[in-house]
Order: structure tokens, then sequence, then C-alpha cells
């Protein structure tokens, strides 16, 4: 049997609930309808239901605390096509366990959830690191990213933070998804039809100063490709200004 | 000149400072620009593979001192720049805003005299702070021979300062940086500690006081340029950080760019760098001292192993440690258990006894741990080894990552003749 709900945690939330109250144990849990269904048939459509998931969310803390909470959330946002499983069977440790569920570091579950968690939070970091804005004509920063998993959502509050006065859109291209700041909320929307205007005319004096930079600042007698590939993956080197070729005007 | 220009000057002369770490502060955005995070964000990775987090220049490299290990020296040939305050400030905003940095390292060279620099530097780093209401990072270096009140307005505005010893002994700085005393290095130190623990007290009464360089103080020495052996080097890293309550101490593998004739040229001891780190390591999260990592039989670290597992086969009367009942200093004692790891060993051993396949899901690395843990089945099987075995099984597990080029392991080093007293 499979379960597929809304991609919202509250809608994971209520996958437990039913899990739990009709003692189903899934093979799957889909964020969305999947395009190719298995020999197991339609999967079962579980509808979201605030109060059901708060129930769910509140056992949730009080059995094993926010971090137990944290790692049912994370599956939400992995990539990892059986995350939304492995948080379910998570829980039930949570539930059997309390807070010794943290102990259980040996566990094969566990184990799975911990390594979903650290992926997605390690892109997550990665992308706070090698992020990088452009500035529009009408003063709008724009930051461009191809990431593995949804992270925009996760995005949002650090750069919200850093950049308090700075209206940016940060887009996620694989998802046509973006998070846009206006300086007093942050919101979520798709970017379909989003249509750029122009980079802003010093754009790419600033982007030539930063090459200009980046290749002053290494050591050339230390140099050493392979560290920083090991450091800075090549996945993100195509919205690195600094790997791109340096333009012969100055 | 065009700020393209002191830019490609000025970075390309503070490149030899090994700092670039942006952490220990932890601050909100409060609307404006900028925050700070406090393990540190880096922002990009040269082609040397050390990490940019900050941009980091001089804000001017026309020196009047004359050090011979450095390449803004008075007498050296190369063009000289000096930025403008506003300019300086404006520049760091319009590369923040892109996350380019996570802020702005200032160092400088000595323009006229030492207090005239540090004037400069407060002016860059006043507009930027106040002017541009900049919440973000700022390192800046202390200049050494600056007034007192100098450095105080510096802290203020700074979150972290540092000043460099330079070199690790007081010899070494008479013979290479004549413009520098081991007094006028110690002095501002001093005054940086002793104004964060005033600092501390103040917030302690009233929470709006205003902080004094809340990431603390760092330092850097130049490793390879003057005889001092590690043993030496590593017993003035532990008094930094227990007189002066540093954060951090960098090592910087010397690189001949200054006076060629004063300095021997050989390629950077890179690996003897990258060990001197390790111990740093062991220093300060492992509980180790200087004197066990180096008792005085060996001066220098084994450059075929790492000081851990070279301290735990001196040590075989320590060993095994049994992972299931050894409290959390023991564990840390075994080569191959970091930190996290060790903890998470005392969490996992109380659901359940850990045996070899337990710790390999903890993230214990067996090749090295098995000749030092026992589990709750005993030691691993099948290892009986003597001394001679494990060191040269070790020594194919160490092997360092990433490290190529620069010097080449060399098992009879040479080593320098003289011994020289620590600062």
């Amino acid at each position: 049997m499979e379960y597929v709900y809304d991609g919202t945690f509250d809608g994971l939330l209520c996958c437990v609930f039913r899990a739990f109250e009709r003692r189903e144990n899934p093979d799957e849990v889909h964020p969305c309808m999947p395009a190719q269904l298995s020999m197991l048939g339609e999967p079962v459509r579980v509808q979201t239901d605030a109060t059901r998931a708060r129930r769910v969310e509140a056992g949730i803390v009080r059995a094993a605390g926010v971090q137990a909470l944290s790692h049912v959330r994370d599956a939400v946002f992995s990539c990892n096509p059986h995350a939304g499983r492995d948080a379910l069977r998570y829980v039930r440790l949570v539930f059997r366990y309390g807070p010794a569920v943290h102990d259980l570091l040996t566990d094969d579950t566990l184990l799975r959830v911990r390594e979903t968690s650290q992926r997605l939070w390690t892109e997550t970091n990665r992308l706070r690191e090698f992020l990088r804005f452009r500035e529009l004509e009408n003063g709008v920063f724009i930051a461009e990213m191809t990431p593995d998993n949804d992270v925009t959502e996760l995005l949002m509050p650090h750069f919200a933070d850093r950049f308090g006065d700075m209206p940016f859109v940060l887009h996620d291209r694989g998802r046509q998804k973006a998070g846009v700041w206006d300086t007093h909320t942050w919101v979520l929307a798709s970017s379909e039809r989003m249509q750029l205007p122009p980079m802003h005319a010093r754009e790419a004096r600033y982007q030539e100063m930063w090459k200009t930079f980046y290749d002053a600042v290494a050591i050339r007698e230390r140099n050493n490709p392979r560290l920083r590939r090991r450091f800075m993956p090549q996945k993100y080197w195509r919205d690195l200004p600094e790997m791109q070729e340096r333009a012969v005007f100055r | 000149m065009d700020i393209w220009e002191k830019l490609a000057i000025l970075s390309d002369a503070a490149k030899y400072d090994a700092a670039c770490t942006s952490s220990g502060v932890s601050r909100r955005g409060a609307g404006g620009l900028g925050n700070a995070v406090s393990c540190g964000i880096c922002h990009s990775f040269a082609a040397d593979g050390r990490c940019i987090a900050l941009l980091k220049v001089l804000m001017s490299n026309a020196c009047v001192g004359d050090c011979r290990y450095c390449q803004s020296r008075r007498s050296a040939d190369g063009p000289r720049a000096t930025f403008a305050p506003e300019e300086l400030a404006e520049l760091t905003i319009s590369f923040y805003r892109r996350n380019y940095i996570e802020g702005l390292f200032l160092s400088s060279a000595i323009v006229r005299s030492p207090d005239y620099t540090m004037e400069l530097m407060i002016d860059a780093l006043a507009r930027l702070r106040h002017a541009h209401g900049f919440r973000g990072y700022i390192h800046a270096k202390a200049i050494p021979g600056a007034s007192p009140a100098l450095v105080e307005r510096l802290g203020l505005l700074a979150d972290r300062l540092s000043v460099n010893i330079e070199l690790p002994s007081e010899a070494s700085l008479r013979r290479l940086a004549p413009h520098k005393t081991k007094a006028s290095i110690l002095a501002p130190m001093a005054q940086i500690r002793d104004r964060a623990v005033q600092g501390e007290r103040e917030l302690a009464l009233y929470r709006g006081a205003p902080r004094f360089a809340p990431a603390g103080q760092s330092t850097q020495m130049i490793v390879g340029a003057s005889p001092e052996t590690d043993a030496q080097i590593l017993r003035l890293t532990q008094g930094l950080y227990r007189k002066y309550r540093l954060r951090r101490v960098f090592y910087s593998a010397y690189i001949p760019v200054g006076d060629a004739r004063a300095l021997p040229v050989k390629a950077p001891p890179l690996l003897r760098e990258h060990r001197l780190y390790q111990a740093d390591w062991l220093l300060r999260f492992y509980g180790f001292t200087a004197e066990e990592i180096l008792d005085g039989a060996e001066p220098m670290l084994d450059p075929r192993l790492d000081p851990k597992c070279a301290w735990a086969l001196r040590h075989p009367e320590r060993f095994p440690v049994d992972v299931n009942r050894a409290p959390l200093e023991e564990i840390l004692r075994i080569p191959g258990v970091g930190v996290r790891t060790a903890r998470r060993i005392v969490s996992a051993r109380r659901e359940a006894p850990l045996t070899f396949e337990g710790l390999k899901k903890l993230g214990v690395v067996i090749r090295r741990a098995q000749f030092f843990a026992a589990c709750a089945g005993g030691v691993q099987p099948g290892l009986r080894a003597g001394r001679e075995a494990v060191c040269s099984q070790l020594t194919a597990a160490c092997r360092v990552p990433g490290l190529t080029g620069g010097e080449q392991l060399s098992l009879f080093d040479q080593r320098p003749q003289l011994l020289l007293g620590g600062i």
C-alpha cells in the first residue's frame, strides 16, 4: 500500500495519523502523485487536516522533543524518494522509545532519517555559501539555483534576515519556484511566468571585480584544485561568477 | 588610481594572512543590512583550496617597515596603493549584497605610523558600521605599536581582532622583522584580552553594554622561515591559548616572497603546516597538552602519522580503550574518533552495547581505531600486531587527503640546527 499527501508538513503528519489510526504500514509515502504507479495499485490519497496534524505534532514533541519533529519535517523537503516512508517508520520508533530514540544511533531507520536530514541541510548550507545575487535594473536582486532538495523555504529566513533592506528573489529553476522578499515579508510563488528586467548597469563591473579579488587571493605555490572541488562541488559552479571566464575589458 | 586596480593590489598583498574565518559571533539582522552566524560561512574556495569568507584586503601596502619575509616591505618593488575609507566601505557593501562575502577582513601595512594607519582603518570601519548600518562580520588587525585608545576604538567596531605574532621566537623576530618586538606584539594582545573580560562583566550588568570584539582574538605565525621546532611552536601556541585567551592560532607555511637572500628558498612546508593544525585541534578540542603531543625526545611532529596516532603508538599502556565503559575524555584519545563521534558513542552505548559494526555506523574510522578500541566482543579479531606493523598500516591510513604538490614526504627531514627560546 502507498500513501500520497499534498506535499505539506501537515499533510505528512496526517499520513502518520492515518497509519496509526488504521494500523497500516505503507510501503511508500509520496509528496505528490507518482508518475508511474507501482504494482501495488492506486495509492491512497491522504486528506490534510490541520487539527489532526496538530495532534500528531504535539504527540511527537511530547514523546521526544522538537528534534524528533524536525526530522519528520525534513522529509517534506527532501529529494529522497523514500523520505516519507522512513519518516513514518521513525515516528513509530519515537512513540516506542520516547527520548531514548535519539540514542538509537545504530538503528537503520534512524540512520536513514538522519542521513536524509543531513543531506538536506548540507545542501541548504552549501547554498547559503554559494548562492550569488545579481542586481537588476529596478534595484531588486535575484539569485538562481538548481538544488536537488526543495530548499527555497529553508533558505528564505536566513537571507531575509541578512538582507533586511534589500528586496530579492530566490529562484529554484528546476521546481519553477520563487521565494520573494519585499523587505517586510517573504512569500513563495510559482516562477512559471516570471519575467526579469535587465541587469543593472553596474552589475557586470562588480562581477569582474569579484573575479579579480578571487584570483588575487589564491596563493599560486599552494595550488590545489582537488581540495577546491571537494569544498566547492562542481555542480554549483554554473552560478558562481568567479568560476566563469574573465572578461577582457577593464 | 581606479578602485579596481587598488583591489587587485591590496588583495594580492593580503593573501598571506591565513585567517579567513567568520565565526564566533551571532547577530540578528534587525531589518537593516547584514547578520552574523556563529558557525561562520565560507562563500567560495580559491584555486589553492583555501576558503574565502571575507573580503580580505589591506588598507594600504605602502609600508614604512622592512620585514624580510613580507612582500609589502619598504625595500620591495611593486605597485603601492591605499584605499580611501569610503571606497572600501562601498566595495564591501556591494560584495556583501551579492552574497560573495560574509564581511570584511581589514589589515594594513604601516603607513606613516601605526597610529595613522589605525585611524585610517577605524575611519573605514566606522563608515561601514554607522553610515551604511552594516551588521555583518568584521575582522580587523590591530597594528603593533598603535596607541591603546585606538585599539579600543577598533575593538568596538570589529567582531574579531588579531595581532600577528609573525614568528615563533623573539630572536627570529629580531632577525627578520626589525620593526617589531615581542613587547609591541604582546601589549595589544593583553589589552584586547583584558578589555574583553571587562566587556563581559559590563554585559552582565546591563544588556546594552557596547560589545568589544565579541568574536575574540586570533593570531598567526609563519612556519618554516625560522628554525623553531614544532615542540617550541606548540608550547607557544598552548601559552597563547591559556594566557591570552585566543580563539585561534593560525599557521602559515612560509612562501618565499620576501627577501630571498635572508631566507631559505624551498617549497612551502605544507605538510608541516597540516600536522601543526592537527596538533592545534588536539590542544583545543581533545584535551591534549603540548607536552603530551611532543614529549622531550622528539622535537618535530612525525610527517608520516597524524599527531594523535603518533601519541597513541607511544602509549600502548593506555590502550585498548573500552568504548562501552570508558569516559568521554578517554574515548577522545582513540585515533579515528572525532569529537562528534565520541559524543555519539557515549549516547549510543546507553541503548545497547557497541560492536565494531556499530562503531562504523557512528562514523568511526575503523582503519585507525581498530588498533586502539575494544568493543563488546573484545578487540578486533586477528589484531595482535607489533608496533612496527601497526605503524606502517597507520601510515597508509593517515595519508593526507587533498594535499598534493608542495614538499615531498621525507623521512630524513633536515632539522634546524639552532634551538631558540620561544616567546
